[in-house]
Protein backbone atom coordinates (compact mmCIF):
# COMPACT_ATOMS: atom_id res chain seq x y z
CA UNK A 1 0.00 0.00 0.00
CA UNK A 2 1.64 3.29 -0.86
CA UNK A 3 1.44 6.26 1.41
CA UNK A 4 -0.70 8.90 0.65
CA UNK A 5 -0.70 11.46 4.13
CA UNK A 6 2.35 12.52 5.75
CA UNK A 7 1.24 10.42 9.12
CA UNK A 8 1.48 7.32 7.50
CA UNK A 9 5.47 8.42 6.59
CA UNK A 10 5.89 9.60 10.51
CA UNK A 11 4.23 5.92 11.50
CA UNK A 12 6.41 4.12 9.71
CA UNK A 13 9.80 6.20 11.14
CA UNK A 14 8.09 6.23 15.00
CA UNK A 15 5.50 3.39 15.59
CA UNK A 16 5.39 3.76 19.12
CA UNK A 17 5.42 7.46 19.12
CA UNK A 18 2.77 9.77 18.86
CA UNK A 19 4.55 12.98 19.37
CA UNK A 20 5.93 13.06 16.54
CA UNK A 21 6.32 15.50 13.29
CA UNK A 22 7.08 15.15 9.81
CA UNK A 23 9.77 17.51 10.86
CA UNK A 24 11.36 14.58 13.10
CA UNK A 25 11.10 12.55 10.00
CA UNK A 26 13.64 14.82 7.69
CA UNK A 27 15.43 15.16 10.95
CA UNK A 28 15.63 11.51 11.14
CA UNK A 29 16.78 11.00 7.75
CA UNK A 30 19.19 14.12 8.23
CA UNK A 31 20.94 12.27 11.12
CA UNK A 32 21.26 9.09 9.15
CA UNK A 33 23.27 11.31 6.75
CA UNK A 34 20.88 10.83 3.90
CA UNK A 35 21.72 14.53 3.11
CA UNK A 36 20.39 17.96 4.21
CA UNK A 37 16.71 18.34 5.17
CA UNK A 38 16.37 20.02 1.62
CA UNK A 39 17.85 16.83 0.12
CA UNK A 40 15.43 14.85 1.99
CA UNK A 41 12.57 17.02 1.53
CA UNK A 42 13.03 16.56 -1.83
CA UNK A 43 13.40 12.89 -2.13
CA UNK A 44 9.95 12.61 -0.30
CA UNK A 45 8.16 14.91 -2.23
CA UNK A 46 9.55 13.37 -5.00
CA UNK A 47 8.99 9.78 -4.18
CA UNK A 48 5.35 10.67 -3.53
CA UNK A 49 4.24 13.82 -4.97
CA UNK A 50 0.85 13.65 -4.49
CA UNK A 51 1.21 13.85 -0.42
CA UNK A 52 -0.58 17.16 0.65
CA UNK A 53 2.71 17.73 2.23
CA UNK A 54 3.64 20.46 4.72
CA UNK A 55 7.26 20.69 4.33
CA UNK B 1 70.72 0.00 -2.38
CA UNK B 2 67.15 0.74 -2.78
CA UNK B 3 64.48 2.81 -0.48
CA UNK B 4 61.04 3.40 0.09
CA UNK B 5 59.48 6.14 0.92
CA UNK B 6 55.36 6.63 2.29
CA UNK B 7 52.92 9.95 0.87
CA UNK B 8 49.73 10.12 2.05
CA UNK B 9 47.77 12.29 -0.14
CA UNK B 10 44.20 13.53 0.77
CA UNK B 11 41.29 13.84 -1.62
CA UNK B 12 40.52 16.47 -3.16
CA UNK B 13 37.17 16.04 -4.03
CA UNK B 14 34.50 12.85 -3.16
CA UNK B 15 30.73 12.75 -3.72
CA UNK B 16 28.05 10.58 -4.16
CA UNK B 17 25.97 10.70 -7.39
CA UNK B 18 22.46 9.08 -7.00
CA UNK B 19 18.99 8.04 -9.04
CA UNK B 20 16.02 7.38 -7.49
CA UNK B 21 13.35 5.79 -9.21
CA UNK B 22 9.98 4.22 -8.57
CA UNK B 23 10.22 0.86 -9.89
CA UNK B 24 12.85 -0.86 -8.61
CA UNK B 25 16.12 -1.14 -7.19
CA UNK B 26 17.09 -2.62 -10.26
CA UNK B 27 15.55 -0.01 -12.11
CA UNK B 28 17.65 2.77 -10.58
CA UNK B 29 21.16 1.30 -10.74
CA UNK B 30 20.43 1.00 -14.89
CA UNK B 31 19.95 4.19 -15.54
CA UNK B 32 22.47 6.54 -17.55
CA UNK B 33 22.18 9.63 -15.89
CA UNK B 34 21.62 9.84 -11.95
CA UNK B 35 19.30 12.84 -10.28
CA UNK B 36 21.28 14.56 -7.89
CA UNK B 37 24.60 14.63 -6.24
CA UNK B 38 25.70 14.11 -2.49
CA UNK B 39 26.20 18.33 -2.89
CA UNK B 40 27.40 19.69 1.11
CA UNK B 41 26.73 16.01 2.30
CA UNK B 42 29.35 15.37 4.35
CA UNK B 43 28.86 11.75 3.75
CA UNK B 44 29.74 9.05 1.09
CA UNK B 45 27.19 6.66 -0.02
CA UNK B 46 27.34 3.85 -1.72
CA UNK B 47 24.17 1.38 -1.04
CA UNK B 48 20.91 2.26 -1.10
CA UNK B 49 17.28 3.74 0.41
CA UNK B 50 14.30 2.14 0.03
CA UNK B 51 10.56 3.05 1.01
CA UNK B 52 8.53 0.62 0.00
CA UNK B 53 5.27 2.40 1.07
CA UNK B 54 6.64 5.57 -1.18
CA UNK B 55 7.75 3.82 -4.24
CA UNK B 56 11.28 5.06 -3.39
CA UNK B 57 14.33 3.44 -4.91
CA UNK B 58 17.75 5.26 -4.68
CA UNK B 59 21.25 3.64 -5.66
CA UNK B 60 24.07 5.93 -4.58
CA UNK B 61 27.71 5.58 -6.35
CA UNK B 62 30.38 7.25 -4.88
CA UNK B 63 33.10 9.02 -6.95
CA UNK B 64 37.31 10.04 -5.52
CA UNK B 65 39.67 12.09 -6.75
CA UNK B 66 43.23 12.60 -5.82
CA UNK B 67 45.10 15.41 -6.96
CA UNK B 68 48.74 13.55 -7.92
CA UNK B 69 49.99 15.94 -10.02
CA UNK B 70 52.75 17.38 -7.56
CA UNK B 71 54.12 14.15 -6.95
CA UNK B 72 56.94 13.02 -8.71
CA UNK B 73 56.90 10.70 -11.10
CA UNK B 74 58.32 7.39 -9.79
CA UNK B 75 58.04 3.55 -9.06
CA UNK B 76 55.17 2.66 -6.75
CA UNK B 77 55.20 -0.49 -4.19
CA UNK B 78 51.88 0.00 -3.31
CA UNK B 79 49.10 1.69 -2.55
CA UNK B 80 45.95 2.03 0.31
CA UNK B 81 42.96 3.88 0.16
CA UNK B 82 42.00 4.91 3.61
CA UNK B 83 38.73 5.89 4.61
CA UNK B 84 36.46 6.78 7.71
CA UNK B 85 33.11 5.37 8.32
CA UNK B 86 29.94 7.53 8.81
CA UNK B 87 28.13 5.03 9.80
CA UNK B 88 27.87 1.65 11.74
CA UNK B 89 28.69 -1.44 10.45
CA UNK B 90 24.78 -2.53 11.01
CA UNK B 91 23.45 -2.75 7.82
CA UNK B 92 26.88 -3.53 5.54
CA UNK B 93 27.25 -5.32 2.25
CA UNK B 94 30.59 -5.32 0.31
CA UNK B 95 31.65 -2.47 -1.79
CA UNK B 96 33.55 -2.58 -5.13
CA UNK B 97 36.35 -0.18 -6.00
CA UNK B 98 36.94 0.63 -10.03
CA UNK B 99 38.79 3.09 -12.02
CA UNK B 100 36.72 6.28 -12.35
CA UNK B 101 36.84 9.05 -15.15
CA UNK B 102 34.42 11.43 -13.38
CA UNK B 103 34.18 15.15 -13.94
CA UNK B 104 36.27 16.97 -11.23
CA UNK B 105 33.09 18.78 -9.90
CA UNK B 106 31.09 15.00 -10.04
CA UNK B 107 27.55 15.65 -11.56
CA UNK B 108 24.35 13.28 -12.34
CA UNK B 109 25.90 12.61 -15.93
CA UNK B 110 28.94 10.64 -13.99
CA UNK B 111 26.39 7.95 -12.95
CA UNK B 112 27.59 5.48 -15.24
CA UNK B 113 30.33 7.75 -17.19
CA UNK B 114 32.24 8.08 -14.57
CA UNK B 115 33.07 5.08 -14.06
CA UNK B 116 35.83 3.76 -16.77
CA UNK B 117 34.44 1.15 -19.50
CA UNK B 118 30.83 1.22 -18.07
CA UNK B 119 28.72 1.88 -21.43
CA UNK B 120 25.62 0.03 -20.14
CA UNK B 121 24.56 -2.00 -17.68
CA UNK B 122 25.49 -4.13 -15.99
CA UNK B 123 29.07 -3.37 -16.26
CA UNK B 124 30.84 -6.08 -14.54
CA UNK B 125 32.54 -7.30 -17.37
CA UNK B 126 33.82 -3.72 -18.55
CA UNK B 127 35.06 -1.82 -15.59
CA UNK B 128 38.67 -1.57 -14.39
CA UNK B 129 38.98 -3.14 -10.92
CA UNK B 130 41.22 -1.49 -8.15
CA UNK B 131 41.12 -4.14 -6.02
CA UNK B 132 40.48 -8.07 -7.06
CA UNK B 133 37.64 -8.64 -5.27
CA UNK B 134 35.31 -7.33 -3.25
CA UNK B 135 36.01 -5.49 -0.32
CA UNK B 136 34.27 -5.79 3.20
CA UNK B 137 35.12 -2.80 4.58
CA UNK B 138 34.87 -3.78 8.09
CA UNK B 139 34.93 -1.69 11.25
CA UNK B 140 32.24 -1.06 13.72
CA UNK B 141 31.26 2.44 14.40
CA UNK B 142 31.13 6.09 13.50
CA UNK B 143 34.93 7.48 12.82
CA UNK B 144 36.35 3.63 12.48
CA UNK B 145 39.11 4.06 9.60
CA UNK B 146 39.22 1.03 7.31
CA UNK B 147 42.18 0.85 4.80
CA UNK B 148 42.37 -1.36 1.73
CA UNK B 149 45.28 -1.96 -0.42
CA UNK B 150 45.18 -1.29 -4.59
CA UNK B 151 46.19 -3.95 -6.78
CA UNK B 152 48.01 -3.27 -9.85
CA UNK B 153 45.79 -1.60 -12.07
CA UNK B 154 45.50 0.95 -9.65
CA UNK B 155 49.39 1.00 -9.34
CA UNK B 156 49.55 1.55 -13.30
CA UNK B 157 47.14 4.34 -13.13
CA UNK B 158 48.44 6.06 -9.95
CA UNK B 159 51.76 6.26 -11.71
CA UNK B 160 50.29 7.85 -14.77
CA UNK B 161 48.79 10.61 -12.45
CA UNK B 162 51.66 11.35 -10.64
CA UNK B 163 53.31 14.81 -11.68
CA UNK B 164 50.51 15.60 -13.80
CA UNK B 165 46.95 14.84 -13.11
CA UNK B 166 44.44 13.30 -10.84
CA UNK B 167 43.74 9.44 -9.75
CA UNK B 168 40.39 8.47 -9.79
CA UNK B 169 38.21 5.86 -8.41
CA UNK B 170 34.69 4.88 -7.62
CA UNK B 171 32.77 3.12 -5.34
CA UNK B 172 30.18 0.45 -6.03
CA UNK B 173 28.17 -1.76 -3.72
CA UNK B 174 27.94 -5.13 -4.78
CA UNK B 175 24.25 -5.67 -5.59
CA UNK B 176 24.94 -3.36 -8.17
CA UNK B 177 28.17 -4.13 -9.61
CA UNK B 178 27.11 -7.31 -9.45
CA UNK B 179 23.58 -6.79 -11.58
CA UNK B 180 21.89 -8.61 -8.41
CA UNK B 181 19.53 -6.18 -6.61
CA UNK B 182 16.80 -8.48 -8.34
CA UNK B 183 17.72 -11.22 -5.17
CA UNK B 184 17.99 -8.93 -2.43
CA UNK B 185 15.11 -8.63 0.15
CA UNK B 186 15.94 -5.09 0.33
CA UNK B 187 14.87 -3.33 3.86
CA UNK B 188 12.55 -0.34 4.18
CA UNK B 189 14.16 1.85 5.90
CA UNK B 190 14.86 6.04 6.56
CA UNK B 191 18.26 4.51 6.13
CA UNK B 192 20.77 3.92 3.33
CA UNK B 193 21.71 0.53 3.81
CA UNK B 194 25.95 -0.48 2.93
CA UNK B 195 28.76 1.03 4.23
CA UNK B 196 28.73 5.01 4.73
CA UNK B 197 32.44 7.17 4.73
CA UNK B 198 32.91 10.98 5.07
CA UNK B 199 33.43 12.87 2.02
CA UNK B 200 35.53 15.66 1.26
CA UNK B 201 32.72 18.03 2.27
CA UNK B 202 33.06 17.07 6.11
CA UNK B 203 34.60 20.20 7.72
CA UNK B 204 37.26 17.83 9.53
CA UNK B 205 39.88 17.34 7.19
CA UNK B 206 41.70 14.32 8.57
CA UNK B 207 38.34 12.54 7.78
CA UNK B 208 38.54 13.00 4.33
CA UNK B 209 39.36 10.17 1.76
CA UNK B 210 42.83 9.52 1.57
CA UNK B 211 45.48 7.82 -0.34
CA UNK B 212 48.98 6.39 0.92
CA UNK B 213 51.25 5.57 -1.86
CA UNK B 214 54.71 3.79 -0.53
CA UNK B 215 57.24 4.73 -3.54
CA UNK B 216 60.69 3.08 -4.01
CA UNK B 217 64.14 4.34 -5.44
CA UNK B 218 67.26 3.46 -5.98
CA UNK B 219 69.98 5.44 -4.12
CA UNK B 220 73.53 4.69 -4.94
CA UNK B 221 77.10 6.50 -3.66
CA UNK B 222 78.67 9.39 -4.97
CA UNK B 223 82.35 8.44 -5.66
CA UNK B 224 84.62 10.78 -3.96
CA UNK B 225 86.42 11.72 -7.14
CA UNK B 226 83.77 12.59 -9.08
CA UNK B 227 83.45 15.88 -10.37
CA UNK B 228 80.95 18.51 -12.25
CA UNK B 229 82.42 21.17 -14.71
CA UNK B 230 79.57 23.00 -15.42
CA UNK B 231 75.83 22.37 -16.52
CA UNK B 232 72.62 21.26 -14.79
CA UNK B 233 72.79 18.58 -12.34
CA UNK B 234 69.40 17.45 -11.00
CA UNK B 235 70.13 15.08 -7.96
CA UNK B 236 67.19 13.74 -5.96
Amino acid sequence: MIWTTEQEYIDFAFPDDNTKTINDVIQLMVDNGIGSSDVCINILKTANPSVDWSI
Amino acid sequence: MSFTQTRTTTSNHSEYVYYQGSTSLDHSANQTNGNAVGGANVALAIGYLYLSAASAYINYRSFLSFDLSNIPVCEIESATLILTRYNTSANDFDIYIVASEASDDVGTSDYQDGITGASGFPFTDDVTLYKDSAWTVGGTSQGDIRTTTLNSNALSDIKSAMGSGKFKLALLNTYDYNDTYTSLSAVSAFVIKGPMFYSTQDSTTTNHPQLRITTKHTSFKISADTSFKGGNHTIK
